[in-house]
């Protein structure tokens, strides 16, 4: 029982195939941890112990009738709080959205076709709308990886990085606009999947920002992040950004040999970041050779203003999509957020055109820079995650603004819509995780989950276990 | 211009005098960073359509 927790999502499906776990056990063993340890970490904003149990009884008898089974068959998850789940409000982790959804969204019902069992629903920073992940009404998810001080746990996606990383589930959906999911992931030491723009449906997920939005899992490996865009993934007519691209079996092509492919490092993030960042991702990239991979240092010169297009495009689409809110329960928000919500009004017609030419250059120079190469190499995160309340970060001679510095490799990938994965490449002298992230050409997402598992398979940075317990 | 879109936006969200003070300081970042796109010479460049990268 004590071991269930830890287990990824293709152990677990296997073993309930092969009737060696029950789906009721495996949801008990989570259900029992949440219970010990959320009241500390406050992942979850929201626990269906008795939905969760009734399902994964459906599960079991499902099993023992040799019905068909789901590649998440009996497998617990859980979603953010921005996606819709019948029956329970979607409360974007604000104090006053409390209306039940009237069905779930497109991702949670793929969920539930694959058989998996949900255990509830996941907290965030306010309305996604921040990097650190921090969230006054339900309580700052606790960043596992640090038992006295508490660190930031990446955002906006933070209980999800949290509930994933202390073994609470092995899956956790995220919402990434500008690194959503893969702030928390690196921040906490796991897996953390952007596809591309358009691969997953956004139907009946809370909008913070439409043309940079995507959603995507944080798991403990990139097998079951394979498993899982495999059961998300597809043409959704309810969601207009939906691709008609074909789904290819991501599982099946893992173990593919990724020797002669071509990785270009992005060598001004890596120059940007802290020392032993900078030295975590050069060493990815020596393992990368290792493997066979021919790596060679490239550039995006449009990426240097990715932050000013991104303040032209996301804030202006974040307060076109919170307007009518501000004006019922503004006074509700956060200062935080409803502040930078409507300073956006300084923002012109002209800004944002000019922010979506500069998404035009970053994104023709992104796709041709993967005609010369297959991958993009660079770190997450340039640092390891920070207290709790800290506001400007150190990096190497420089002090920077947080924020800033927490998107500064993630939002050009949310502007090109291109696919991304992070994952774990080691640890800081404190014992916190660094992460690298990995890109490739839209709707390639297959190119990118391979190299990640060809990485990890050859390195342990994913197999250490944060000191919860 | 700030000071009235600042003094606007106080009378339509009923903003307090923190708000207005705080909402005028991240405009002025806002405006500081945002000029940053007119160093581009852009002038010939298609803006990106949001749905150009789905097939």
């Amino acid at each position: 029982m004590n071991d269930i927790p830890w287990l990824g999502i293709r152990d677990l499906a296997r073993a309930m195939a092969a009737r060696q776990l029950s789906p009721v056990e495996a949801v008990r063993a989570h259900l029992e941890r949440i219970d010990r340890l959320d009241g500390r970490l406050h992942s979850f904003i929201a626990v269906f112990a008795d939905a969760a149990l009734d399902a994964a009884r459906s599960a079991e008898q499902a099993v023992v009738t040799g019905w068909s089974l789901g590649p998440l068959h009996g497998v617990p998850v859980a979603v953010k709080d921005l996606f819709a789940v019948r029956g329970s409000p979607t409360t974007a982790g604000c104090s006053f959205l409390k209306e039940p959804a009237a069905q779930d969204c497109t991702v949670v019902a793929r969920l539930r076709a694959a058989g998996a069992v949900l255990l509830g629903k996941l907290n965030l920073h306010e309305f996604a709308y921040g990097p650190e992940g921090v969230n006054v009404h339900f309580g700052t998810p606790w960043n596992p990886w640090d038992a006295t001080t508490p660190r930031i746990p990446g955002g906006s996606s933070s209980g999800s990085g949290v509930a994933v990383a202390a073994g609470l589930a092995p899956l956790g959906m995220g919402s990434d606009t500008g690194g959503s999911i893969r702030i928390p992931a690196a921040c906490c030491g796991t897996v953390g999947l952007k596809p591309t723009y358009g691969r997953v449906s956004r139907a009946g997920v809370l909008p913070l920002a439409w043309s940079l939005d995507h959603a995507g899992p944080l798991t403990r490996s990139v097998a079951d992040a394979a498993v899982v865009l495999g059961a998300i993934a597809g043409h959704d007519p309810a969601d207009p950004s939906s691709s008609t691209a074909p789904v290819p079996d991501y599982v099946a092509g893992l173990d593919a040999p990724v020797k002669g492919l071509r990785v270009g490092l992005l060598r001004e993030h890596v120059e940007q970041a802290a020392p032993e960042v900078a030295a975590a991702v050069e060493q990815a990239a020596e393992v990368l050779k290792q493997l066979g991979c021919e790596v060679q240092d490239v550039a995006v010169p449009t990426a240097r203003y990715s932050l000013a297009a991104s303040y032209a495009i996301l804030a202006a689409e974040a307060l076109a999509s919170h307007e009518p809110l501000l004006h019922r329960h503004g006074a509700q928000y956060t200062a935080d957020a409803r502040r930078r919500l409507l300073a956006a009004r300084c923002l012109t017609a002209g800004d944002r055109i000019q922010g979506e030419r500069v998404r035009s250059l970053i994104r023709t120079e992104i796709n041709s820079l993967l005609q010369r190469v297959d991958c993009l190499l660079s770190p997450t995160l340039p640092v390891p995650a920070p207290p709790v309340g800290v506001t400007e970060v150190q990096i190497g001679s420089r002090r920077e603004s947080l924020r800033v510095a927490l998107t500064a490799c993630t939002r050009l990938f949310n502007l090109s819509g291109h696919p991304v994965i992070c994952l774990p490449c080691g640890f800081s002298s404190e014992g916190l995780p660094l992460s690298l992230q990995l890109a490739g050409r839209a709707f390639d997402e297959a190119t990118v989950l391979r190299l990640a598992h060809a990485y990890e398979s050859a390195t342990d940075g994913h197999r250490r276990r944060p000191p919860v317990g | 211009m700030l000071d009235y879109l600042v003094r606007d936006l106080a009378h339509e969200f009923a903003l307090s005098a923190e708000d207005r003070a705080a909402i005028h300081q991240m405009m002025l970042r806002i405006r500081e960073v945002v000029a940053q796109l007119n160093e581009l010479p852009l002038t010939d460049v298609e803006p990106a359509s949001v749905y150009k990268v789905v097939p």
